[in-house]
This record gives C-alpha cells, sequence and structure tokens, in this order.
C-alpha cells in the first residue's frame, strides 16, 4: 500500500532537507517548474484531488477562478490553512510535526500554479513544534535557494513566511483566516467576491488546507494515473483517516481513500474493554452521528453525505456506551458557542440559547417543550440562514444527536437528570 | 473583561499615548519591525505583535497596548478589539506559569472532568484565577490537538498529553518554588 | 430597470441595487437592522430574509438576505411565505434573548427601530429561560450616554463611527455574545460626529445625553422644519419642543446636503437659545423699558441719518429689512475690510460656477483642497469628502461584478484603488492624513500653487508673482486631467481671498481641456451660516467697513445695529460706538463679560431683544447660495420679537415704506420683487404643515394648574404650519417636506426611506432649489493681485486654526458644547519648541498680548509660521508674532484657577438652568402658547 504522504513522515525526528530529498523530496517541485503554471493546475485538476479541510471541494476548480496571464494583477498569495481547531482532529499536526518539507514542497507547487509571489502558512498558535520544524524547514530551504528570488535558476521567485496566530476556531474559515492574517478581528467574508479575487490585503488568494497541499508532491512527481490508483471508490488519493474516543490504540493512518470507518475503527483496536460503540462522528465535531450500522460505508465525501452526514477531516470521534450523549452534544455546542465570532445573529445567539437548553436537560431541568426548541433552533441555524458555516456545523451533532439518541434526551427529561451519573 | 473606572479620571483628551520606545525593549522592537516586514501594511502585524510582548511580559497590561498601537501606528480602541477576540492573548495578569486544560469532546470523552475537578481541588482555584502565590493560572483551551493521546493541557505553549493525576501531579511539582516546566 | 417577482406580484425596479432596498423603495415592510441606506449592506443581522425560487415551479426556493443580493431580471422571491417569516421572527426572538425591559426608562423608546422591528415580526412572548448577559457602561462624555445591556450587535455603531467617519476610538470588542462596542477605556468620544450614533444605533444603547437630561418622547414632541446655524453647510434639522423649551436636533435628511448624518457642533450647539445671555427685555440706557416709553421713540424718530450694521447671524429678512430701512447706500455688512473682499470674491466666483452640494461632492473622483482646514471649518463637507475616497474602489468592485453597495468588499479593494486627495496647507486632520498628495505651506503658497496648476492646465491663466512650481502641484495636472469628476475646495478659514482666486481659476482651467464633459466642481466654505445673504444685498451696493468709520467721524449719525455675537464684532464696534450719537441695537446674546448695566453705556441707548432661530420664521443663504428657511419650534420669550418685525414697527414709528409690511410673508414679497428669481422659493404652497404628533399628550392637562381655559396656539400669519396636530402629517403625503419622520409601524428615523426611492441608480438627482446667484459662466480668470505676494517679516506668521468646538460662537453659549470648547492652543514642530526651551502642555504669551496658549506639538507647521486658535468667544488680533514668552507658575496657576472655576461655574449654571427648565415644565407661563406680541 502506497502512503505517499506519511512513508518518510517520523514524528520524533523529521526529515532535515538533504534527507527529504535524498528520498525524492521536492522532486515534484522542479517538475512544476519544467511547465508552464497553467499546466500544473490542470494535472492537478485532473487528479480529482479533493479539499482535505473538510469542505471537500475540488482543488484543481478552486485554483481555477485564479485570474491568470499578463493581464492578471502582480501580487498573489498563497495561504496554508493550519489552524487545525476541529475537535477530535489531528492530522495536520501529524504532517507537520512528522514531514515539515512535504508541507512547504506541497505550498511551493500550489503557488507556482498559481502565479504566488508570498506564500503563508497560517498556524494555530498552540501548535509550538509545529512551529519550530515549520521554522527550522523554511530556513533550510531558503538557504538552500529554494525559496527566495530565481528558485533553482528559473523566472519564478516565492518568500513563505510563517504565521502562528492567537486561538479561535473560526480562523479556520478561509475569508475569517484572511481577516486574520491581515491582522484584524477574524469575522469571516461575504463571497462574492471569492479570494480569489479579492483576498488577502485585496489580492487574488487561495487558502488550501494543509493536507490537501501536502498530496501535491506525489501528484506533481508520480502523475495523475498513479494518484487515481492509489484508492478505488469515487474520490482518489490516500487520506488521512484516524479515530479518538475510548478506543484501544487511538491514531492516525495514512490509508486509500474509501476505507470504511469499521476498518479504521478496526486499526484503532476497537473499543476499549468494556466499552461498545454507540455512536461515531466520521470527521470533527461539526459532523452528523452515524450508528454502528454505517460503518461499513466507505469514508468518501459523497457516500459519508448520502448516509446523512458529512465526512468532514475524516478523523472519526467514537461515542461509547459509558458516555452520555447528551453531554456529549453539550460539549460540543460549548465548544460552537465560545468559538462563535458574533458576527450574525443565529450563530451567535443562537448557540448560547442551545447551551442553554441542553445544560437544563443534562442537569435534570429540561422540558419537553426543550427538545422542539432545539430542533427549532437546529432550523434556525443551518445553511444559508448563517453568514458562514460555523453554526450549521454546531447543527449537525445537535441534530443527528436528538434523532438518533432521542431515548438518552427523554430519559433525562423524564427522570430530571442523567442516567450516566450515578 | 470591563474594568470599571472612576468618572474623576475622565479626562477630555483623552487618549493616552505611551511612546512604543520608552516602553518596549529592544528585543521587542527588532521583533515587531521583523514582523511588520512580512505583511503588506504595520497594522497586519498586531497579533504577532501582542504575542511578542506577551512572550516578553506573561501578558499585555494597558501600557504595553498603547505601546504596540504606537508602534503599529494603529487606534488603542481597535488594537483592544484584537486582543480581546484572540483567546490566547492575555489581558488581566497571569502567574509565572499558564495552564491550558483542553476541554473538547476527546478530552471529555476521556478523564477531562477528573483531571479538571483535580486540578481546581489542587490548585484551589478556579478557571481563569491565579494561585494565590502568583505561580500559576488556570485557563480552559479549545481542542489542542492531542485527541490520540487525551486528555491533554498545554503548559507555557508546550503540549503536555495523557494527563492522568499522577501526571498532574508530577507536572504541579515541578512548578512549584518558581521552577520551570 | 428589472422586472422582478415579490410573492407572485410583478414589480419593476431598479438595475444595481439590492433586494432590501428594492424592496423598501416599493413600500413593502422589510424589516433590517445592519443595513444602513448610506453604509451600505454587510449581511451580518439576517433579519432581512426571504426566500428565493429558481423559477414558478420551484415551491421550495432558499432563504437569503435581502440586503445582500442584487436584484435580477425576472427574480422571484417572497416575503410573506412562512420559511422567512418564521426565520424573520426567530432572529428578532434571538436578539431579544439578553435585551433588558428597559422600554418604560429607554429614551428611545417611542422612536426605536428595534421596537419597530419586533412588533413587526409579532413577537410578544419570551422562550428564551436562561439569564441575561449584562455590560458595564461607559462614561463617554458630556453628549453620549452608553448602555451596553441594549445593544443587539447590529455593528452599526462601528461601522458608521470607524468606517464612515473615521473615527478611532470607538471599537468592536470582545465576541461571540458578549461583543461590547466602546473606547479602550472611559472618556469623551474624540470624532466630532460622535452625536449620529444616536440615530445610527437601533436600539438605546446611544442616547443623546443633554436631551436625556431633559427629556420628552418624540411622540409629544412638537417640531420644526428647522436649519443648523453652525457652519455655512446649512444641514437640515428637526428642531424640537415640549412645554415651551427646545429639547434636541436630530438630523432632517436632505438628500444633496447633510444626507442622514450631522455634525456634532450642529447636533448639541442649538441650547445658546437658553442662554442666560439671551435678551429677554427692551433696555433703555441699561434699565428695562417698554415699547411705548416716550425715551424709546425720541430715539426712534431721531432726525439724524441713520447708518445701518448687518450681520451674518441675523437671518436675510432681517438683514433686507435693515437694508430696506436705511437704504442701501447706508447700510454697511458688518465686516472688516477683508472678509468684504472674499465675500465679493465669493460672490463673484458664484456668479460664474455653481457650486458643488454634498451629495455631488461625494461623487469626486479627484479631491485638491487648498489651504482649508474643512473637518474644523464645515465638518459635514469633509465627512462627505471623506465618502468620495472610496469611488475608485466602487467602480472596480463593480468591474468584478461586485455590487457598490457591498460595504466590506469596497473597502476590501480600496487600499490598491485610492481616489487621490491633494491637501495643500497645514495642521492635522482626518483628510490631511487621508491625502495622497501632501504639501506642508501657508496660505500664500497654496493659492500660489493654485494658481500655478491652473496654468499648467490652461497656460491662458495668470501666473502668480513666485514661479516656484512644487512637485506636488506637478503631480496633480495630470491626476486632475484624467479625472472624471475633480472636486476643488477652499474657503475663507485663512482669511486669504487668494485662494479663492486660485480655486476659481483650477476650475476656469478645468473647464476650458473639457468643455463638453465638465463635471468639475467647486466649493468655497464660508464661514458663518448666513455670510452668503449679505452677499446677496451687497449687489445693491453698501457702506464699507472703511466708508462707515469715516461717516461716523464728520457728522451727527446714528447706528441701527443687528448684534453680531464675536468678540472680533465687539471689539470694532466698540471703536465706532463713541462716534454715533445714538444706538440701536436688534440684540439676541448680551456680553458675558460685562453685567447689563455696563453693557448699555449711555450711548448705547435702546436694545431691542430679538427672537432665535428657534423662535421665529427665517431664511439664510448657504455656502453654494442656496436659500433654505426655517420654521419656529416654540414661541418667543420675553418681549422678543424677529428682528425684521422691530425694524416694520421702527419703520411704522418713522413713517417709513418698510411700516407698511404686515407679516412675513409681504416682507418676502418684497424681497421677491427686489430679486425674482428668489420668489420661487418662498411660492411653495404645500398647505400646513403640523408641528405635533397625532399622538401629542397632555394638550388639555398641561395647564389645568394655571387655567381651564385653552389658549389658542401660536399662529404666524399665513404661515405654512401650525404649533398643533392640525394640517399634514408626517408620514401621509410624500410631497410634503417632513418636519419629523414616521410612519404607521415605522416610530424610528428609519422611516425615512417611506418617503423616498432607497436607490435611483448611478445618477443623482438635481438638487433643485433657489440659489441667490445663477451661475453664467463667463470665461474669467482671476489675476494674482501684488498684496498677495506680501511676505512676512516677523519672526513668526500666525496662521489660524479651527476647533469644532471651539470656532463657532453660538454654539459656545449651548453648555454641551461649552464643555468641550477647547482652549486656546499654539501649535508648533517638536524641533521649534525645542529650539525656545518649551515643553508641550506649557502655557505661552505672544508678544504682549495678553491672551495665554497651550503648547501643543504637531509635525505640519510650515517654516516661519506657528498655527494658533483661539476660541471663537476670545479676542486675539494678531497675525506675526516676534517672541513667545513662558508663563510664570503664578500666571499658569492663576490661569487655571480661573478656568477650573470657569468650568466649576459653567456646571453649576447647567444645574441651574435644567432645574429652571424643569420648574417651568410645571408651570408653562402662559404667554408662551398665547403668544401675544
Amino acid at each position: 500500500m502506497h502512503k505517499p504522504l506519511s512513508q518518510n513522515l517520523d514524528i520524533n525526528s523529521p526529515q532535515s532537507l538533504t534527507a527529504y530529498q535524498k528520498t525524492g523530496g521536492y522532486q515534484g517541485f522542479y517538475n512544476a517548474l519544467k511547465m508552464p503554471p497553467q499546466n500544473v493546475q490542470q494535472q492537478v485538476s485532473d487528479s480529482k484531488l479533493k479539499g482535505r479541510g473538510g469542505a471537500g471541494f475540488m482543488t484543481g476548480m478552486k485554483w481555477s477562478f485564479v485570474p491568470m496571464g499578463d493581464g492578471a494583477p502582480q501580487h498573489k498569495y498563497l495561504v496554508c490553512n493550519a489552524d487545525e481547531m476541529e475537535p477530535g482532529t489531528f492530522k495536520d499536526r501529524w504532517l507537520m510535526e512528522g514531514s515539515p518539507h512535504l508541507l512547504i514542497e506541497g505550498m511551493m507547487i500550489a503557488a507556482y500554479a498559481i502565479g504566488a509571489d508570498v506564500a503563508y502558512i497560517f498556524l494555530r498558535g498552540e501548535y509550538r513544534l509545529c512551529a519550530t520544524r515549520l521554522q527550522q524547514a523554511i530556513d533550510e530551504a531558503r538557504s538552500a535557494g529554494l525559496l527566495g528570488a530565481n528558485i533553482n535558476g528559473s523566472h519564478y521567485s516565492l518568500t513563505l513566511h510563517l504565521h502562528t496566530s492567537a486561538g479561535r476556531y473560526i480562523c479556520g474559515e478561509e475569508t475569517a483566516l484572511i481577516n486574520a492574517l491581515e491582522g484584524k478581528r477574524a469575522n469571516p467574508r461575504a463571497k462574492p467576491p471569492f479570494p480569489q479575487v479579492v483576498g488577502l490585503f485585496g489580492r487574488p488568494t487561495i487558502v488550501n488546507n494543509c493536507e490537501t497541499l501536502c498530496n501535491l508532491p506525489c501528484i506533481l512527481k508520480n502523475g495523475v494515473d498513479w494518484y487515481q490508483q492509489l484508492s478505488s471508490g469515487a474520490d482518489t488519493g490516500t487520506k488521512i483517516y484516524g479515530i479518538s474516543g475510548r478506543v484501544k490504540n487511538a491514531g492516525l493512518w495514512e490509508l486509500p481513500m474509501g476505507t470504511t470507518a469499521g476498518e479504521i475503527l478496526k486499526l484503532g483496536g476497537g473499543m476499549q474493554d468494556g466499552l461498545t460503540l454507540r455512536g461515531w462522528l466520521p470527521g470533527g465535531a461539526s459532523t452528523d452521528f452515524l450508528l454502528p450500522e454505517h460503518l461499513d460505508i466507505p469514508m468518501e465525501y459523497d457516500a459519508i453525505a448520502k448516509a446523512g452526514s458529512r465526512m468532514g477531516t475524516g478523523v472519526i470521534i467514537a461515542l461509547d456506551d459509558k458516555h452520555c450523549p447528551v453531554g456529549m452534544v453539550l460539549n460540543l455546542l460549548q465548544f460552537f458557542a465560545q468559538e462563535s465570532c458574533g458576527w450574525c445573529t443565529p450563530c451567535r445567539d443562537g448557540l448560547p440559547w442551545a447551551v442553554e437548553i441542553l445544560t437544563r436537560i443534562e442537569n435534570g431541568h429540561g422540558t419537553q417543550d426543550d427538545i422542539d426548541a432545539l430542533l427549532q433552533l437546529c432550523g434556525f441555524m443551518w445553511i444559508g440562514k448563517t453568514f458562514c458555516a460555523l453554526a450549521p456545523g454546531a447543527v449537525e451533532p445537535l441534530r443527528s444527536g436528538i434523532k438518533y439518541f432521542a431515548d438518552d434526551f427523554q430519559q433525562h427529561i423524564d427522570h430530571k437528570g442523567c442516567p450516566h451519573r450515578h | 473583561m470591563n474594568k470599571t473606572i472612576p468618572i474623576t479620571l475622565i479626562d477630555p483628551q483623552a487618549e493616552v499615548k505611551v511612546d512604543y520606545r520608552k516602553w518596549l525593549n529592544k528585543v521587542e522592537i527588532s521583533a515587531i519591525e521583523h514582523e511588520c516586514a512580512l505583511y503588506e501594511s504595520r497594522p497586519a502585524a498586531a497579533i504577532d505583535a501582542l504575542q511578542i510582548v506577551q512572550r516578553e511580559r506573561g501578558w499585555i497590561s494597558d501600557e504595553s497596548l498603547y505601546a504596540i498601537a504606537d508602534i503599529l501606528g494603529m487606534s488603542a480602541a481597535e488594537l483592544e478589539g484584537i486582543a480581546t477576540f484572540y483567546n490566547l492573548i492575555y489581558r488581566q495578569p497571569v502567574g509565572q506559569h499558564v495552564i491550558h486544560l483542553c476541554n473538547s469532546i476527546s478530552c471529555w470523552l476521556h478523564d477531562y472532568q477528573s483531571i479538571a475537578d483535580h486540578l481546581r481541588k489542587t490548585l484551589n482555584i478556579e478557571f481563569g484565577q491565579t494561585t494565590a502565590d502568583g505561580n500559576i493560572t488556570l485557563l480552559p483551551n479549545v481542542c489542542l490537538g492531542c485527541c490520540d493521546k487525551a486528555p491533554a493541557l498545554m503548559l507555557d505553549g508546550e503540549l503536555v498529553e495523557s494527563l492522568d493525576s499522577c501526571v498532574i501531579d508530577k507536572l504541579l511539582q515541578g512548578l512549584k518554588g518558581g521552577g520551570n516546566a | 430597470m428589472a422586472k422582478i417577482f415579490i410573492d407572485n406580484q410583478q414589480y419593476t425596479v431598479h438595475d444595481g441595487q439590492n433586494l432590501l432596498q428594492a424592496s423598501l423603495s416599493l413600500k413593502l415592510d422589510l424589516p433590517y437592522f445592519c443595513w444602513h441606506p448610506a453604509m451600505g449592506s454587510v449581511g451580518a443581522c439576517r433579519q432581512c430574509a426571504m426566500t428565493q425560487y429558481q423559477d414558478e415551479n420551484d415551491t421550495r426556493g432558499r432563504l437569503i438576505v435581502a440586503c445582500m443580493t442584487p436584484v435580477s431580471e425576472g427574480m422571484r422571491v417572497s416575503m410573506q411565505q412562512p420559511a422567512e417569516k418564521e426565520f424573520r421572527d426567530q432572529v428578532i426572538a434571538a436578539l431579544m434573548t439578553h435585551h433588558p425591559h428597559d422600554c418604560p426608562v429607554c429614551a428611545e423608546g417611542g422612536e426605536c427601530h428595534l421596537q419597530d422591528m419586533t412588533v413587526m415580526a409579532g413577537h410578544h412572548e419570551r422562550s428564551y429561560k436562561g439569564k441575561k448577559t449584562t455590560f458595564k457602561n461607559q462614561n463617554l462624555g458630556p453628549l453620549i450616554k452608553h448602555e451596553m445591556n441594549r445593544c443587539i450587535t447590529c455593528y452599526r455603531c462601528e461601522r458608521f463611527y470607524k468606517d464612515y467617519a473615521g473615527g478611532t476610538d470607538l471599537a468592536a470588542q470582545a465576541s461571540k455574545n458578549h461583543v461590547y462596542f466602546g473606547r479602550q477605556r472611559d472618556g469623551v468620544l474624540q470624532s466630532e460626529f460622535a452625536g449620529n450614533l444616536v440615530e445610527v444605533c437601533p436600539t438605546g444603547v446611544f442616547t443623546d445625553k443633554p436631551f436625556g437630561d431633559h427629556y420628552a418622547r418624540k411622540w409629544d414632541l412638537q417640531t420644526a422644519l428647522s436649519v443648523c446655524q453652525h457652519c455655512s453647510v446649512g444641514c437640515n434639522t428637526s428642531l424640537s419642543e415640549r412645554y415651551g423649551s427646545v429639547r434636541r436636533v436630530t438630523n432632517r435628511f436632505n438628500e444633496h446636503l447633510n444626507g442622514y448624518f450631522l455634525c456634532d457642533r450642529g447636533r448639541f450647539g442649538f441650547g445658546f437659545v437658553d442662554s442666560d445671555l439671551r435678551r429677554k427685555h427692551i433696555l433703555l440706557k441699561g434699565e428695562t423699558a417698554n415699547w411705548a416709553d416716550s425715551g424709546i421713540s425720541a430715539i426712534l424718530t431721531d432726525s439724524a441719518p441713520w447708518l445701518g450694521i448687518g450681520s451674518s447671524q441675523a437671518s436675510l429678512e432681517d438683514n433686507f429689512a435693515l437694508q430696506q430701512f436705511v437704504g442701501a447706500e447706508n447700510f454697511s455688512l458688518g465686516l472688516d475690510s477683508n472678509q468684504e473682499t472674499l465675500l465679493a470674491t465669493h460672490m463673484n466666483i458664484l456668479a460664474q460656477w455653481p457650486s458643488a452640494s454634498l451629495a455631488e461632492m461625494e461623487q469626486a473622483d479627484a479631491i485638491i483642497i487648498l489651504g482649508e482646514d474643512v473637518n474644523n471649518s464645515a465638518p459635514r463637507i469633509a465627512l462627505s469628502i471623506r465618502q468620495a475616497l472610496l469611488n475608485n474602489a466602487r467602480e472596480q468592485a463593480v468591474k468584478l461584478r461586485v455590487p457598490g453597495w457591498q460595504d466590506a468588499a469596497v473597502r476590501a479593494i480600496a487600499p490598491h484603488h485610492p481616489v487621490p486627495l491633494a491637501y495643500l496647507g497645514y495642521g492635522q486632520s482626518d483628510l490631511s492624513q487621508q491625502a495622497t498628495i501632501h504639501l506642508l505651506c501657508d496660505d500664500k503658497r497654496a493659492a500660489e500653487q493654485g494658481f500655478i496648476l491652473a496654468n499648467l492646465l490652461n497656460e491662458k491663466a495668470p501666473k502668480p508673482k513666485s514661479r516656484k512650481v512644487d512637485e506636488q502641484t506637478l503631480l496633480l495636472v495630470d491626476i486632475l486631467k484624467t479625472a472624471k469628476r475633480p472636486l476643488i475646495v477652499t474657503g475663507w478659514s485663512a482669511n486669504n481671498p487668494a485662494l479663492l482666486a486660485a480655486a476659481a481659476n483650477i476650475r476656469q482651467a478645468l473647464r476650458s481641456i473639457k468643455p463638453d464633459q465638465d463635471h468639475s466642481m467647486l466649493c468655497i466654505v464660508s464661514p458663518e451660516a448666513n455670510t452668503l445673504a449679505l452677499g446677496l444685498l451687497m449687489q445693491q451696493g453698501y457702506l464699507s467697513a472703511e466708508q462707515l468709520k469715516t461717516k461716523l467721524t464728520v457728522a451727527k449719525t446714528n447706528l441701527l445695529v443687528l448684534d453680531h455675537s464675536d468678540p472680533q464684532f465687539d471689539k470694532q464696534f466698540d471703536e465706532l460706538r463713541s462716534n454715533a450719537a445714538h444706538i440701536v441695537r436688534l440684540s439676541q446674546l448680551g456680553r458675558a463679560s460685562q453685567r447689563p448695566s455696563q453693557d448699555s453705556h449711555v450711548i448705547d441707548e435702546v436694545i431691542l431683544p430679538i427672537s432665535s432661530f428657534s423662535e421665529c420664521s427665517g431664511s439664510q443663504i448657504n455656502y453654494q447660495g442656496l436659500l433654505q428657511s426655517y420654521l419656529p419650534a416654540t414661541k418667543p420669550s420675553g418681549q422678543c420679537l424677529p428682528a425684521w418685525q422691530w425694524l416694520v414697527n421702527i419703520a411704522k414709528l418713522r413713517k417709513h415704506t418698510l411700516g407698511s409690511i404686515s407679516d412675513l410673508g409681504q416682507l418676502r414679497d418684497k424681497i421677491s420683487n427686489l430679486y425674482l428669481h428668489l420668489a420661487a422659493h418662498w411660492q411653495k404652497h404645500h398647505g400646513q404643515l403640523a408641528l405635533q404628533t397625532q399622538r401629542v399628550s397632555g394638550r388639555t392637562a398641561m395647564l389645568a394648574n394655571q387655567t381651564v381655559h385653552e389658549p389658542k396656539p401660536f399662529e404666524e400669519v399665513g404661515a405654512p404650519y401650525k404649533h398643533s396636530m392640525e394640517g399634514a402629517q408626517a408620514g401621509q403625503d410624500s410631497e410634503q417636506p417632513l418636519a419629523y419622520s414616521w410612519s404607521p409601524g415605522w416610530n424610528s428615523n428609519q422611516s425615512n426611506h417611506k418617503f423616498r426611492d432607497e436607490y435611483r441608480g448611478d445618477t443623482l438627482a438635481a438638487q433643485g432649489g433657489v440659489r441667490c446667484v445663477i451661475a453664467v459662466q463667463k470665461n474669467q480668470w482671476f489675476k494674482w493681485s501684488p498684496q498677495w505676494s506680501k511676505a512676512n517679516k516677523a519672526k513668526w506668521q500666525l496662521l489660524p486654526l479651527q476647533k469644532v468646538f471651539g470656532s463657532d460662537n453660538l454654539s459656545l453659549h449651548a453648555f454641551p458644547v461649552a464643555q468641550l470648547k477647547v482652549q486656546a492652543q499654539i501649535v508648533m514642530r517638536q524641533a521649534q519648541a525645542q529650539k525656545l526651551n518649551i515643553a508641550a502642555g506649557q502655557l505661552v504669551y505672544c508678544d504682549n498680548n495678553a491672551t495665554l496658549f497651550h503648547v501643543v506639538f504637531d509635525p505640519q507647521v510650515p517654516t516661519n509660521s506657528l498655527l494658533i486658535y483661539v476660541p471663537a468667544d476670545q479676542y486675539f488680533p494678531l497675525r506675526h508674532c516676534e517672541q513667545l514668552t513662558l508663563a510664570t507658575a503664578k500666571q499658569s496657576q492663576e490661569y487655571t484657577d480661573k478656568l477650573q472655576s470657569a468650568l466649576a461655574h459653567q456646571a453649576s449654571q447647567k444645574q441651574t438652568q435644567l432645574q429652571n427648565m424643569l420648574a417651568q415644565d410645571h408651570t408653562i407661563p402662559i404667554h408662551f402658547i398665547e403668544g401675544v406680541v
């Protein structure tokens, strides 16, 4: 099984530039440099690579909206979204700590493809080890002439900067990220205009997830056909999947796209002794619950969507039978309520409302109409009603939690307390 | 979040200005200037500047806020709006050490609650407070990305994973008497 | 135009607008919060939700927010379907989760947009079971009250204060449902437009503090169409009264001038009408008297010739009556010689070039400001110029298929598409800081460069004496040539006619470049609200200041004076009075420094008290030469009459033809006969406008403690208004000029959209109105006058600075403005100060003058110059200075003590006035209502 992203990943001692190059690193970038940027874009489009941050949008298509050619604006930006704060998600950290040059090479390919002259890594401030290792790798690359003016004797120049953020989940939203990078409060921006046209400092900008960018070196090095053969399902390439919660061996694995959750659970050693799986979130806090009966569904964007959820980041959170589903939903909604930026009404005022109701239910003070109130809030905060996707993401576990764990909610109301607390 | 300022202190020329050269040290100034050069405008380095000064002094006091506003050429009100937006910028004094305990879902599914209770009991403070000796401030944090080794916390910016009460006790022991993590 | 379907009904609407604008223009009741007609759309509150359908068959549709959705041909949307109605109700319920039950004690109640939208949504029951968040408020100064618990986080305050008005000390802080709008710490809000927060905030977070001290509900207020008295723009205002005292000024929408916003001087400066210094009684040699007294008539019928002195603080009617009475050749303008030159030049220019309105200035794509600190001399103009700076970004946005009303996008694009703004002058202000081209210079050099610029654009333009061309001027040549709507701004602040001449020449040059496509604009800021009325009258001929002085010395002469509240005028008048035989002063305010008996020196024989602008009808002419009229909000007090009425009464005594005037209408007819083009202004017949609302309360009860009779409301003969609820009501007729804005279900100022189209496309409607001078292009150039080249031989020339709170005399008699009055300042560069061993904040004297100045450092001071600011209630004649002397410790202490005691005295005066007003509310003097002359 090919593991292009993680085959040389070493969490304790990541490869230096020389070691990385020895195992084929930066070959993809050199290949890219030899062709016109539009061809790089074409290759990535053909590879059918989808964004790994959770949205699953075709990367090549996203890039295609950047104005290119002689009439295009002079300065463009490529930004790596390394603001991984989705609860239950820790894959980008693994990639950056274990293989920083992989990300840098991916960024260079992307930057070249869109004609960007400046790139930033927007890294969450809590990932200090990532910061150290990335900065080291950037410095190595610069010293070796891989970053800076006229890279490798070509006409292409690129400067790459590392920015560490100061918190807030909303920075993971690409337009909020752009505002944060401009040193402002991280409220999202309305689209249109899209960042590809008016982005960072008003210039064409592409924001790509860290894992997405890490896929680029192998695509450019080995070609589209090779990449597409990594998986057999609807989505191409490999994915960093993982699982956390009360499983025996929580962790991350690079697997072909379309691996099932059941297989991932198996790699995680199954549930801890004495526990059974009650439900699972496919990819982070902002995805709908699925049940054990859904474990066979391939972890692909469309397949999971058809099952009523979202693949999201692809790192699973497992709910065991000894933890209260209502408590879990409450914890998740507390997270979202706290992380709301405060811009639009449904998110800012709806999420704390949901938390207020859930808290009472969990503490045994819920009433029957509270369930209806929660469902109404779900409708209130759904897609299209809000300014960005944060609140709709919060609705996913809330709505599916009420649906699949209706009995637990009912018990809290009927028995005026949480049955999981003895 | 809001300090009550007695009315007698109101002053019609109410813009407080601190000359950054008189407040920030050389390390801070050169680090901030370095950051400014990475962006198209100086105010874009606001978050970086706040983090730089916080690293030096532990927190961002009013004077530090004014000094940073001065060096970046922005208003104190705007900078305050940025500083108070971000979780990791402290606008109140903190102890020698700051513990951020993750309270997100994977840690919650593990022993977050008992770790939290243990910390509060041992340190005898609530979240958001500092121990009486000024040594440790206890704060929450959202998912730290240590989900496979939950529960986890961040101590002075470094991640500490696979917590249990023993690990906590050893950690706190190491912080006593001004020791470093 | 686009055809759209709302709830299956077809409408035709303008292209280019958003669905909310379209719906409101169609007079549909679509609720909203964060959208503002002047500030565009951001899509934050989600209140204006509608559903959009793909086609006729789509029954489900998807929810959109109307303010962010452009109208498109054939679009199908709904407003009344359950989906969007439910969602809009949920938005209200969410906003109300933390809203306190403050309505009964909240100043906003009765004109609260949140109340209106909540009622409109039908929200009446609270289902949120949790506790409410509360905040600590800040003390934001004497003008604005802060009550954060009421906030619904619509972001309008920050967007107005920071983005629209350029204020830097108010911002959003914290996040999620704890967002806080305030300063970094307590203190006076620094922007001169802070008062607009009161009208921009849809709830009671920011309210009018002085109004709150003596409060009345909107529905109880009697509100008159008024015009601001505090600068030459003439912003339209609504002046509100209750129980005989004026309570507040709010914005009265005028598309071409003030739009939706006022400056704080205009909003809070009206209280001078209640000053202790107001004349209320006829005085004869310092003693109160009556009109019928023989002493009075003896003087008034004196046979010696009468010379008249007009005033820019009096109305057009007052000045006209005086000019008619004494004759044009005996009518002096009340200005000094230099001001007379400025006025003649200004009128000359107006006769050639129409002056741009504020709405036109907002469309400029290149701006040059010559030697005028617009932010301080006409703040509302500066606010409009500031909006123009986004025009290139808007144009670029449209190219990118992003509508210009999408405010955040336009601002994101703005840094790369600036509008060139050239600032040639001195001092720091918002506009000087926004300038893309900056030349630090005095007025003389600014004028020289202006002349040179005109010459570079058209070689026929006369050159000034000095030929040095600054590089900034060279840059401007191409900029102005390529601009489609360039704007030239200058004014009288520097007292230099050369600047006006330079501006006119540039205007002329621009016309000659593109005669067929000339959209250039010119704006000259005159000093006071009615200066140009004197300009109109001076066309009949006038007595110059020099001639006045001479005439008084050669023969026995009487003076009939329209008083002018201004220390410079006081000084000049004191010099003249000793030569006069008798003096009759038509006076509004006495002098602060003197007791009444001292004020009427034996020569000042008669003082006749005149009505303020709030107490009578009148007209004034703004910087454009535009004629505007105001109505009284209340009755005159004491023995006050409008000045023109006194003059008519005097004329009657003297059997002068002016005595045949029986009412204001006839006086205005007389004006129209002399100035035919003005007739149209007063001829508009709108029927009678009711100044009270239909819900005004207490009409029969308010006098019940004094009498059971209900006296007739005050009436002016033939006036187009009534001090009652009879007449056309606001909200009924869109043709009727509105005294205040109201419509059923829309009690707040947001109701304004019921009376206009929110979007008229790219073209601005013509301003209309009557100008005192019709512009006729004459191809005349101004020549450089040799006296403009006079070099400064003193050590420093003192260049005048203005301040919003301080440079207008009348407003300094209003407590809120007086509290914020800036004390005298001398501004210098730090290097200059170091040479003189002076530190910032110290007090200095200039040469032998007794005025003490605070030293302030600023880099924007030209060489060999110092900047001088003196409040408008202090006299300071010096134009040059040789020496600066530091005040001794004792002198500084005395000064500080004096200032402190003056402030303390002011505070106690304010308290006394408030108590008096509150007492008066209980015992309304009957003659207030009956209106006895």
